[in-house]
């Protein structure tokens, strides 16, 4: 199938020729992405968008298709939340406001720079983006993976420091069961939406911020992220829609792998312990991280900022896309490990008790 | 694992065709569909954003009770 032409002001964008080899590449990597989101619960677009743009898609049709594949994984998710009674409205739509805000900021920033440094530009910004992010986010993991025991505080220790800073209006928000101030609120909303705009995800950051910063329980967190993910989803994915940018094609391609993965991920995370989920989660992200810093010299190449020679450049490219898949691939291994590993124990310990008569 | 019943194996096979079903529609049109949905209007992003909807809950039911069946339920 033939690649799409979108007229753009300063670049004429073309989307990615479908080839049965890509089609296959996108399922997997939606695949990859579903487990690892479903495992992690958040994310997995930092192995989606990273990989499209590995396999050719610009870095900004690569992050409008991410949002709108999560956008409909987001509907159904927060729906089964809901019922389970696991979404804090209120605190959804005070988050709500300040989270458009942030996505229409991003979406206004990502498209500047599409029309003024073209797709390098783009690519160069959103891989900068997650460079520091995702390397920042696997620092602090590790390090909380590896504190000895006996310094490990309560998550609840900082959100109490935080709650304790009276800046009116305090609001009271009962299915959280915490009281802060909407400042705060506002700061986590708009930070949010604006990595949900820039980079297709924004709840690796939410959630950790909704859980440390403001004291919400982690399923809650959880709920109520999904529930803002269906409006910054809808809000970027209808923006970028607007432009041309949404590559319905691939959207589907994702699902074709990512539906299965999440459900399969979700499940593993029964049969794990916090640590192993965390563990995974750094690997992940780290490698994910190395990955777009690889990318990086190849990008300031073409926007001629920095000269690299082109067999190092075409070197760390190839590195690039290795470091990525190796990353999902290792964490998935280490997932579907955890699996097997859990249900031999479960069926060695089911023969003993039945051998012992308990 | 849960005590949740589980789905029928005629509305498991329903979802699954009518999810395949949509997708052989969409991607043998493709080149009319892309050139509605690609021409930055409000009708044609709200289309897009509806189809992407309608076949997160085709396609996503389907995988989910599919593995409700054998034994792989999830309350993600």
């Amino acid at each position: 199938m033939a690649g799409e032409a979108v007229n753009l002001v300063g670049e004429v964008m073309k989307f990615v020729d479908i080839t049965p080899g890509t089609a296959l590449c996108m399922a997997g990597l939606g695949f990859m992405g579903g487990m690892l989101s479903g495992f992690i619960g958040s994310g997995g677009a930092f192995i989606m968008t990273p990989g499209m743009m590995s396999l050719g898609v610009p870095g900004i049709a690569a992050v409008s298709t991410n949002l709108a594949h999560k956008f409909g994984k987001a509907i159904v998710g927060a729906r089964k939340h809901a019922k389970m009674g696991n979404v804090d409205a209120r605190l959804g739509v005070c988050m709500v406001i300040f989270l458009l805000l942030g996505v229409q900021l991003a979406v206004y920033l990502n498209k500047y720079i599409f029309a003024t440094l073209g797709k390098a530009g783009s690519n160069l910004y959103i891989s900068v983006v997650f460079v520091i992010l995702l390397s920042g986010l696997s620092l602090f993991i590790l390090r909380d993976i590896f504190r000895p025991q006996e310094r490990k505080t309560p998550s609840q220790g900082l959100a109490q420091r935080i709650s304790s800073i009276n800046i009116p209006p305090m609001i009271y928000f009962k299915v959280a069961n915490v009281r802060v101030s909407l400042w705060l609120v506002a700061l986590i909303g708009m930070a949010t939406g604006w990595l949900a705009g820039t980079v297709g995800v924004g709840g690796f950051i939410g959630v950790p911020a909704m859980i440390y910063v403001l004291g919400i329980p982690t399923m809650v967190a959880a709920g109520t992220e999904l529930f803002l993910a269906i409006f910054s989803g809808a809000s970027g994915a209808f923006q970028y829609a607007l432009n041309g940018f949404v590559d319905i094609r691939l959207v589907l391609l994702l699902y074709v792998g990512s539906l299965v993965g999440l459900q399969i991920g979700a499940n593993a995370t029964k049969m794990v312990s916090e640590l192993q989920i965390k563990f995974v989660m750094a690997v992940v992200i780290g490698m994910s991280a190395v990955s777009r810093g690889f990318a990086i010299p190849k990008y300031l190449s073409d926007l001629q900022i920095a000269s690299f020679p082109a067999d190092i450049t075409n070197f760390l490219d190839v590195a690039a896309t290795v470091t990525l898949y190796g990353g999902a691939a290792l964490g998935v291994l280490m997932i579907i490990g955890y699996i097997i590993r859990y249900k031999r124990e479960h069926r060695v310990n089911a023969q003993y008790s039945q051998s012992t008569g308990h | 694992m849960s005590g949740k019943t589980k789905p029928s194996l005629w509305q498991t096979l329903l979802f699954l065709l009518l999810a395949i079903g949509a997708y052989l529609v969409i991607f043998f049109n493709i080149e009319q569909l892309n050139q509605f949905y690609l021409s930055k209007a409000i009708l044609p992003a709200v289309c897009l954003l509806g189809t992407v909807i309608c076949i997160a809950f085709l396609y996503g039911s389907a995988i989910s009770n599919l593995l409700s069946l054998v034994g792989l339920e999830s309350d993600h």
